[in-house]
């Protein structure tokens, strides 16, 4: 099977910050575009839901909406913080999964690859 | 007559005795299981349609004058159910239920309305009960960004930790993941803790203004 390609866009918060009110709308560009934005900037609560109120009017048959990880400070220190990523990120990755239509048992051995991978590097 | 001068005396500085209650969270989390338990308790009649498939309750249902009568006083509550929040309505996930795929569109279309509409009520609620499956991992965008708002908008909320009636509970990664807010442990479905929310929505409600 062939894979699909994914797409990441990374985005500073800066050029982030010179689109203004264009904010949110230059985010959905990007998702709808087919692209994994990562930035490092933080957006306020209310924007946050700005971008959900703006993301369902534009959801369509081809356009189901889009999954958010945000990276916030936690109280419980650094461990909790790396887990809730690490938890959300897997969620990601399973909408990709589905969306790139792969087969779970594929998905599987994805990870496997993955985790090998990285398991030979430390043993090397 | 007591009752009368106070609503009177709250009404000369622009308070009035009810309080708007939203039910707000995720979809399928028990809102309007709630909803229903709390209407059904104190006046009888249900709020809504409850249903396993995802955005049953597609617009705002509302049960005005719901009056809770507590230990040392009386609250007058306008609830409000809310339709789920999601950041993502995919048409597709709702065929599998057996719907046809144009029942499935409009389905998804009014889905998107509701998530809207919800947020928009954000600006008319007094207090907010927000609805958290127990059995379902606490730190999802939805509960981050609705408790993100509430507390910008400095309305109180107390957090429902609901469903502790399944197995695979655990309330208490809710109360770990938001330590700062107050938990309390239900099941809307059979009952169980039920005064105790009652006893927070007295505690912890602000009054309308």
């Amino acid at each position: 099977m062939k894979l699909k390609a994914l797409k990441m866009d990374f985005v500073s918060s800066s050029t982030l910050d010179e689109k203004g009110d264009k904010r949110i709308s230059f985010i959905l560009s990007k998702v709808r575009d087919g692209s994994i934005m990562v930035t490092d900037a933080v957006l306020h609560p209310k924007e946050e839901m700005d971008l959900i109120k703006e993301t369902m009017r534009r959801v369509d048959d081809g356009f189901p909406g889009i999954e958010v990880c945000s990276l916030k400070k936690q109280t419980r220190g650094l461990q909790h913080f790396s887990e809730s990523f690490t938890d959300q990120k897997e969620k990601i990755a399973e909408d990709v999964w589905d969306d790139a239509k792969i087969r779970p048992e594929d998905r599987h051995n994805a990870y496997w690859t993955c985790e090998d991978n990285q398991k030979d590097k430390e043993e090397s | 007559m007591l009752d009368g001068f106070f609503d009177w005396f709250l009404g000369l500085f622009g308070l009035k005795k009810e309080i708007r209650l939203g039910i707000y969270g995720s979809v399928n989390t028990g809102k309007t299981t709630l909803a229903n338990k709390i209407s059904m308790d104190w006046t009888g009649s249900p709020v809504g349609k409850v249903s396993e498939i995802p955005h049953e309750t597609r617009m705002v249902q509302k049960k005005e004058k719901v009056e809770l009568k507590l230990d040392k006083k009386k609250v007058m509550i306008n609830l409000l159910d809310m339709p789920g929040l999601a950041t993502k309505i995919d048409y597709r996930s709702f065929l599998k239920f057996g719907m046809s795929r144009k029942a499935a569109k409009a389905r998804a279309r009014e889905a998107t309305d509701g998530v809207i509409e919800a947020i928009k009520w954000l600006n008319n609620v007094d207090t907010v009960l927000a609805v958290m499956d127990s059995t379902e991992d606490p730190l999802t965008q939805v509960n981050i960004t609705l408790l993100g708002n509430l507390e910008a908008r400095k309305i109180p909320v107390i957090i429902v930790a609901n469903k502790i009636d399944k197995k695979r509970a655990k309330p208490n990664a809710i109360r770990e993941a938001f330590p700062q807010y107050p938990v309390v442990e239900i099941s809307a479905l059979k009952g169980i803790n039920i005064d105790n929310l009652y006893g927070a929505i007295g505690k912890y409600s602000r009054r309308a203004k």
